[in-house]
């Protein structure tokens, strides 16, 4: 059971991680489209 | 729930040449450093990850492996999604593509045990050196990969892609040449090869996979670049899953993180850098950054070679 968990956190850290990193760079791309 | 058990398996001990507070600092330079890179040539750097981690700060093979895949599933993730709403990504040859890729991701892993534990016999300074020695192949071939795929687009031929013309059948058909069909089981098999060199390098295989899709698929430029992001994906998700089963934890999860979180900032100042350098020279960077890949392996893999007297 420690495992699976270990194993499912090793996924699902960097994929939510992931998803921050996209939105980031979907937000600071649309500042920059708008200032320009 | 035993939470500490959870603890240990996700933090093995990695036996990184430096402690405390320098190992931190050089992780998120190392993060900041790829993220740079990925945000600058669009690549993941998995192929940088595993050996700067081995190289500079001594972390074992196997550790440097199973973190970077972990790493690359975050980084692939956001590729991904950006890829997806631009609509680059073709789902049905990246679907052929997985099936054996995932295949070989496994069989990657049990590949990189075997060189541990049956070749080297346990020995990590042979690893070491079974390790460096493949990527220095990869790393060259995948110079060699780029040279002829620029070749091949420059010629701009539109005759039939490679897998259409060779490859036994059954055959699928894709709408950019909707004419033709392409082998799957000769798909299977370039899925399989990509899958091993990620089990058994950690390398998400973006650098050999955009080459492949382009001169194997024919898919333009744009669409290698966002199948390859889903192939790399659906590919290190399966070879953590498989790291994770295994008898001794292969992925350190504070390491991954960090080396996430310094990539994110890296790749906003990556994407800026990237528009003040003309297309041109574009290539020729990319060249030099994997040939100083090689160039640090090298050197390590000379010194390992003498300090170990193999």
């Amino acid at each position: 059971m420690e495992q699976l968990i270990a194993t499912f956190l090793t996924i699902l850290l960097p994929i939510l991680i992931g998803f921050g990193m996209h939105l980031l760079s979907g937000h600071l791309q649309q500042r920059f489209i708008r200032k320009d | 729930m035993d939470w500490f058990e959870v603890w240990r398996l996700l933090s093995p001990t990695v036996d990184a040449a430096l402690t405390g507070g320098y190992y931190y600092a050089s992780l998120l330079a190392i993060g900041l450093g790829i993220g740079i890179l990925t945000g600058f040539f669009g690549v993941g750097g998995g192929f940088l990850v595993v050996p700067i981690l081995n190289v500079a700060l001594g972390i074992r093979y196997e550790i440097a492996v199973g973190s970077s895949l972990s790493f690359i599933i975050g980084t692939s993730f956001a590729g991904l999604l950006k890829q997806h709403k631009l609509g680059n990504v073709h789902f049905s040859v990246a679907g052929y593509i997985v099936a054996g890729s995932v295949l070989g991701a496994v069989l990657g892993d049990s590949l990189q045990m075997f060189l541990l534990t049956g070749l080297a016999g346990g020995n990590t300074a042979v690893f070491t050196v079974y390790m460096h020695s493949i990527f220095i192949i990869v790393l060259l071939g995948t110079i060699r990969a780029m040279r002829s795929s620029g070749k091949a687009r420059s010629s701009a031929v539109s005759e039939a892609p490679l897998l259409a013309r060779f490859g036994p059948p059954p055959k699928f058909h894709i709408r950019e040449w909707d004419q033709l069909g392409f082998s799957v089981p000769g798909t299977f098999i370039v899925g399989a090869l990509i899958g091993v060199f990620t089990g058994l390098l950690g390398i998400g295989g973006g650098v050999l996979l955009v080459p492949v899709l382009l001169g194997l698929f024919g898919l333009s430029h744009q669409k290698a670049a966002g199948t390859s992001l889903a192939i790399i994906f659906a590919t290190a998700m399966v070879a953590v899953i498989k790291k994770g089963f295994s008898e001794v934890p292969k992925v350190n999860l504070p390491l991954t993180l960090i080396l996430l979180v310094a990539s994110v900032i890296g790749v906003q100042l990556g994407v800026f850098f990237v528009k003040r350098v003309s297309g041109s020279g574009f290539r020729r960077l990319f060249v030099y950054v994997l040939l100083a890949a090689i160039v640090m392996i090298a050197i390590d893999l000379s010194i390992t070679l003498l300090s170990s007297g193999l």
